[in-house]
């Protein structure tokens, strides 16, 4: 299928999708393969005449509109009730649903912020507070009255703060340096194993820095790479070759698609191919990766010199 | 009378599937091409929403199969509980348009020559 094509099922499947929010999970996933196996079906029966896509538009008008197609199949489901939303009214309320989501996620930073601003504003306002308290109490000290014992007060009162928030400071160290012994420990270990995984890294990059074998694993990885970042530009280059390694390819991808959230199935058709593909080609390079590092360590045990 | 048409051939349609199913396994384009030939002409919105409906009632069952075209076809089938409804349906179907056919003949005006008489 053309690119064209592709976006013009997708778009028909995403709508379909999103009007059948309220039937269970495998029924959107079935329907959405079921159009776009249709597509592929009369596709491949060539008609003459139309260019591809008007082809795919005449056949995705045999389902009517995609908010038809979904009410068809809802009136069709058992235990489904079907509620007759206007498609205008449908898409509002999901627009309606993401901006709340946005404004929720808003309001959550804003708060964040604001509590953090906060905190910040009250650690300086009591540090400005005791030392304005402080110079004020010595630039007045021969003032009398009850302006001058409210001086002495607060100035006393402050003081008591700083003191005490220094206590609680060191009393929080004494306990953050307790847990730190306790952890030390399991903070070796990790840092040996993460010394370890360095070094091997290097090994690995090494090995391959100076080999064909290394240059091909790392363009197998940049590959795979590029077909996960890229998959709408790739995944149709990537879907061209998957046609002779079909067979598999569909099987795992079929069997896959029922583990994955149907958010995920939006894209899975290309990004999923593209994936696997990358996947298999990652898995190939380290194979040889190690294969040659374990050629290269017998290499140099059977030259080393014996000078016993 | 085209609604009336419509009806007719929506009643009839799945019982025409279950009796095409009952022939070998085939797909959806397969089922409306058939269905067409056969005289039901049928769209792929009517036809996908019946078959999944079929299949959750265990009538028939739904298999995906990967062919040499490259890209899987839904198979349909039916099972012993569809065998069994398309034959109890079938019966009921014979037996009300044989029903009709007498009811068609007693008539004073005859089902090939509604169309004149009307005219008249």
């Amino acid at each position: 299928m053309q690119v064209e094509s592709q976006v013009m099922v997708r778009e028909f499947n995403r709508r379909l999708r999103t009007a059948l929010s309220s039937a269970p999970n495998h029924v959107r996933v079935e329907a959405a393969l079921e159009v776009e196996s249709h597509v592929m079906d009369v596709l491949s029966r060539q008609k003459s005449g139309l260019s591809e896509s008007e082809q795919v538009a005449e056949i995705l008008s045999g389902f009517g509109s995609p908010e038809e197609y979904a009410r068809a199949i809802m009136a069709q489901l058992p235990g489904v009730q079907v509620v007759d939303v206007p498609t205008g009214a449908r898409e509002v309320s999901m627009a309606a649903i993401d901006l709340m989501r946005g404004l929720g996620r808003l309001l959550v930073a804003l708060i964040r912020r604001l509590v953090a601003l906060l905190m910040t504003g009250l650690h300086w306002l009591r540090v400005g507070l005791v030392w304005a308290l402080g110079k004020l109490r010595w630039g007045v000290r021969a003032l009398r009255g009850p302006a001058g014992r409210l001086i002495t007060w607060l100035g006393r009162r402050a003081n008591q703060l700083r003191r005490g928030a220094h206590v609680l400071r060191l009393w929080l160290g004494r306990r953050a340096h307790d847990a730190g012994v306790a952890s030390r420990g399991a903070r070796t270990v990790a840092a040996a194993l993460f010394r370890w995984a360095i070094a091997l890294l290097r090994r690995l990059l090494r090995a391959a820095g100076y080999t064909a074998l290394g240059g091909l694993a790392l363009a197998a990885f940049a590959f795979a790479g590029l077909t996960a970042l890229l998959p709408d530009v790739v995944g149709y280059w990537v879907y061209h070759i998957q046609k002779d390694v079909n067979g598999y390819l569909t099987d795992i991808r079929r069997q896959t698609v029922f583990l994955f959230d149907q958010s995920m199935q939006a894209q899975f058709t290309s990004t999923g191919n593209a994936m696997l593909v990358g996947a298999i080609l990652f898995g190939l390079s380290m194979v040889g990766l190690i294969s040659l590092l374990v050629w290269n360590a017998r290499r140099r045990r059977s030259t080393v010199v014996d000078h016993s | 009378m085209e609604a009336w048409d419509t009806q007719l051939r929506k009643g009839g349609l799945e019982l025409a599937v279950l009796l095409l199913l009952s022939r070998r396994q085939m797909y959806g384009l397969e089922l409306i091409s058939s269905l067409t030939d056969g005289g039901f002409p049928v769209s792929e919105g009517t036809i996908y929403p019946l078959l999944n409906r079929l299949s959750g009632q265990g009538l028939i069952t739904a298999e995906w199969v990967t062919g040499n075209l490259g890209h899987p076809r839904k198979y349909y089938r039916l099972t012993g509980v569809g065998l069994e409804q398309a034959g109890r349906m079938s019966r009921q179907w014979l037996e009300y348009a044989a029903s009709m056919e007498q009811l068609i003949k007693s008539a004073r005006i005859g089902a090939d020559q509604s169309g004149t008489a009307k005219e008249a």
